[in-house]
């Protein structure tokens, strides 16, 4: 968690912070935990550290462009992977994220619009458009084959 | 061509790439860490706060029952009274500078939740998304050629803290859907409103948002029906 947050905040009081905060709304989410020792656990405590992360960058360094981070590329998807994962591995990582807490950790979007400070309706909408991102890169993907 | 996306075919997929994403992590080692005292002092208090928590927990469920059986005496008052049962308020509603709020002090927790559907859609659009919850429904519609989408949703009441509509409100309007008064708010920044309607007697909040003209916002509204 620590690693992550510092990854967002470049600063170790602003990481042990974030990972203070992300503590304290898992304890407060107690329901998302399924099995402790699980790779949904360990993606939802990570996707919080990251986002109590840059919640606190926002606050403090409210001119510091987060950009970057939010719509971040991950490390590039390998062969063999199905249509659908190499798909979703292109998306930016926020979309990625908001897939993540809805279909696999089961966050209602009510949950959503509460941890990212946003109405349901927004999340709705968040959703709506991480799904047709991940549309239209199938949409682009599709004469490769 | 848009794509059918399932939501069993997605969620297979999220979980692969939740894994993927897992083992691209740093091995533990390299994300070895001394945390500060400052720390440390923190998240003992944090730990000190949550077993308080629980002793409070225990005690609220206590409070809780009391003030049931207080209610209780409450609405033998009320029933026999109907001025007294005019003067409480399920809502309050208050016109701010940046929109229109609604608090709801005094609503029913187990509410029931029926299953109300969309009836009517404009030509083109297509479903999109449709999100079936304990307490929450919602569903999205898209333009087959387009960007434009309709979000509908509903929920009880007990669901909602404060319901805030932003927008135009020198435009604002307050409209009826069958009988049932509601707020219709056209956006500040762009084409299309949101229409907000709450239905005291069965305690349910009902919004339909979209880029659309007045007439069809309506006309989606008043087709939203209870399903048989």
């Amino acid at each position: 968690m620590y690693h992550l947050a510092y990854q967002i905040t470049g600063d170790p009081e602003d990481a042990e912070d974030a990972v203070q905060q992300a503590f304290l709304y898992i304890l407060e989410h107690p329901k998302k935990i399924g099995a402790v020792v699980s790779n949904s656990t360990r993606t939802f405590v990570s996707i919080i550290a990251e986002h109590k992360a840059i919640d606190l960058v926002r606050k403090r360094r409210p001119n510091v462009s987060l950009d970057s981070i939010e719509n971040q590329a991950v490390p590039p998807p390998s062969a063999g992977e199905g249509e659908l994962l190499r798909a979703l591995r292109k998306l930016p990582k926020r979309y990625q994220d908001i897939l993540l807490l809805r279909y696999d950790i089961g966050y209602t979007t009510g949950e959503l619009a509460e941890m990212l400070h946003i109405s349901r309706f927004a999340a709705h909408k968040l959703l709506l458009r991480a799904k047709n991102a991940l549309r239209k890169t199938l949409d682009e993907e599709a004469p490769e084959k | 061509m848009r794509k059918f996306l399932s939501d069993k075919a997605l969620r297979h997929a999220v979980e692969r790439l939740r894994d993927a994403r897992l083992e691209e992590q740093p091995p533990l080692e390299e994300c070895d860490h001394n945390f500060s005292p400052r720390f440390e002092r923190a998240m003992d208090q944090l730990e000190q706060r949550e077993q308080k928590h629980i002793i409070l927990r225990k005690a609220a469920v206590f409070a809780a029952s009391l003030l049931l059986v207080l209610l209780a005496g409450a609405a033998v008052v009320l029933a026999a009274n109907p001025k007294a049962r005019a003067a409480v308020a399920l809502w309050l509603r208050e016109l701010r500078k940046d929109g229109i709020y609604y608090f709801f002090p005094e609503v029913d927790p187990e509410a029931e939740f029926p299953t109300y559907r969309v009836g009517w859609m404009p030509d083109g659009f297509v479903l999109d998304m449709e999100v079936i919850e304990e307490r929450y429904y919602g569903v999205v519609y898209i333009q087959e050629a387009g960007d434009e989408a309709i979000i509908f949703y509903y929920l009880p009441l007990d669901q909602v803290d404060i319901l805030g509509i932003h927008g135009n409100l020198d435009t604002a309007e307050r409209i009826s859907i069958h009988g049932i008064q509601g707020e219709y708010v056209p956006y500040s920044d762009a084409y299309g409103a949101d229409l907000v309607w709450i239905d005291a007697d069965n305690q349910l909040l009902f919004s339909v948002s979209a880029n659309l003209d007045k007439t069809t916002i309506i006309r989606i509204a008043e087709g939203i029906t209870l399903a048989k």
